[in-house]
């Protein structure tokens, strides 16, 4: 390989499936909304509720998000550092070896295989697998870190390093189990102990995979797009260190009011409350770094991505802490509120931001300087935007009023409502949310289609890597 | 004194909250600004349109 270009093919590779699995993991999405509707979709046991519903997961976190992370990463860590990606070969195998972990999960989960651990379902076949693909991963990205050719370290680095050595602690600890079968293992741990470790690896996974990775994103994408400096790189030093802080003693929330101690729940309550300080802190460096060039905003869609997706960001980091809140939570946790709060953050941060960084990348791991069509941009990002706050208003007013009718009670201390009634009564929430859902899909489509038309007869190309700002070389530090 | 565990978890507290206001008053110290403004200058001044000059001047298509 040349020493003189980029390696874009592992970004290409990457960006592509990345759409691919978004609209893949969408889909068996919109399928589990029209199964809430319609029970009668359930056609078969492989195509049921509770065997798509981790797949479904699987394929928009990890596939979707994945692909989107291991593109971004290998795409900004080259570009700030000035090098190419260390260890092609190396690189190649985490794309083939991902897509073989995303390939085993679409097979598995239907066929009924799971270790039943939210967000962890694979089995330990896959979960072997998937270290080695991490492993590799991490030698590619600090292997590049390592050889670059600029004093500093980028911040947005900072950020896809936390994710990859946090996720690499996370999934060998959560996933530590004891094999029976090629396709049955049990966790290495028992009763709260197994869901405390489920919990700090499940909101870790959110705080880590789902935040510090798509901040590396937007710490990058929005100062090339806006083509302004971040507005402060001192409090993006300060919020990323109060992420990793405080992040890690948050999961408890999962557990209020279960068997978990007392004081273990309030611990977890009051450090989720603490995040909002750093969560907002990279919200607001991410939005005012548009200060001096918000005129952008009004033409250009890929920034509206961007920035709306900061927009989501801090709605769903302040609703988070307000919902770990003991007595916020017994109202509603369990309901269709909490489904609402995640896709808030999934189809309104996440997506956004990796939507925003792919039109940014794909045409330029392409060759080409931009999009096939920024109409066609413009119109996914409001089909998108509307389809959010459909989804997340119907499962706001769904989630309470599921909440208030489970809690009502009649003088003489019966309950008010049967579970039947609050189902019957969430049926109009349903059918709007998958109209929802339909939205956020279709711009999906669209997508598809520009990209194709942005990449088809376009020859691969690796980018020169440019010589160094004078300001900017190891010998001036 | 006697050293036990929540001895040891409640020092690692103190620790971690003493590490992170270390970290909050390194970075607005003044000798950092010069270095800090720079670095979220670099990402700007490379421009990585596949038409930019330095990709014009070589044979990059594979």
């Amino acid at each position: 390989m040349q020493d003189n270009t980029y390696n874009y093919k592992v970004v290409r590779q990457f960006s592509i499936m990345a759409v691919v699995w978004g609209i893949v993991g969408m889909l068996v999405g919109l399928i589990l909304a029209a199964q809430l509707i319609w029970p009668e979709l359930n056609l078969t046991p492989w195509l049921s509720y509770g065997r798509l519903r981790p797949l479904h997961t699987n394929a928009v976190i990890f596939a979707f998000g994945g692909c989107a992370l291991f593109a971004s990463s290998y795409y900004v860590a080259q570009r700030t550092c000035h090098v190419r990606l260390f260890c092609g070969s190396l690189a190649a195998f985490t794309f083939w070896g991902w897509q073989v972990v995303i390939m085993a999960a679409a097979i598995t989960l239907p066929l009924g295989y799971t270790s039943a651990k939210e967000y962890a379902e694979l089995e330990w076949p896959i979960d072997i697998l998937i270290t080695l693909v991490w492993v590799s991963y991490a030698v590619v990205f600090f292997g590049t870190l390592a050889k670059r050719k600029t004093p500093h370290i980028y911040v947005a680095n900072w950020f896809f390093g936390a994710f990859i050595l946090t996720v690499a602690v996370l999934h060998l600890v959560n996933s530590a189990e004891v094999p029976v079968t090629f396709w049955k293992s049990y966790s290495a741990y028992a009763g709260v102990q197994d869901a405390m470790i489920q919990w700090w690896y499940g909101h870790n996974a959110v705080g880590f995979f789902l935040t510090a990775g798509f901040l590396g994103m937007m710490y990058y994408f929005i100062p090339k797009q806006a083509e302004r400096p971040v507005y402060s790189y001192r409090l993006s030093v300060v919020h990323f260190w109060a992420l990793i802080f405080t992040y890690m003693w948050a999961g408890p929330h999962h557990l209020h009011y279960t068997a978990l101690p007392d004081w273990a729940q309030s611990l977890g309550m009051v450090f989720s409350l603490i995040l909002l300080a750093p969560s907002w802190g990279g919200m607001i460096n991410g939005i005012m770094t548009l200060s001096g060039a918000w005129h952008k905003l009004r033409t250009d869609p890929i920034l509206k991505f961007l920035v709306v997706s900061l927009s989501f960001y801090g709605m769903s980091t302040f609703e988070g802490p307000m919902m770990a809140i003991k007595t916020v939570n017994a109202l509603s946790h369990y309901t269709d509120w909490t489904v609402g709060h995640v896709h808030s953050g999934a189809l309104g941060w996440v997506g956004l931001v990796s939507i925003g960084t792919l039109y940014y990348m794909i045409p330029r791991v392409f060759g080409r300087n931009e999009m096939h069509s920024i109409k066609a941009i413009t119109l996914h990002f409001w089909v998108a935007t509307i389809g959010i706050v459909l989804y997340i208003a119907a499962m706001w007013i769904a989630g309470v009023m599921q909440g208030l009718m489970w809690r009502a009670v009649n003088d003489d201390g019966t309950l008010t409502y049967t579970f039947v009634e609050s189902v019957k009564a969430t049926y109009p929430y349903y059918m709007i949310r998958l109209l929802g859902g339909v939205l956020y899909f279709s711009g999906m489509l669209i997508m598809a289609w520009n990209i194709w038309k942005t990449v088809v007869g376009q020859r691969p190309f690796d980018a020169l890597i440019p010589a160094l700002h004078p300001a900017n070389t190891l010998a001036h530090a | 004194m006697h050293m036990n565990m929540d001895w040891i978890r409640s020092a690692m507290t103190v620790i971690a909250f003493l590490t992170f206001i270390g970290i909050v008053w390194w970075a607005w110290s003044a000798r950092k600004q010069g270095d800090f403004e720079s670095a979220a200058q670099s990402v700007l001044e490379e421009d990585d349109r596949p038409d930019a000059l330095v990709n014009v001047r070589g044979g990059h298509h594979e």
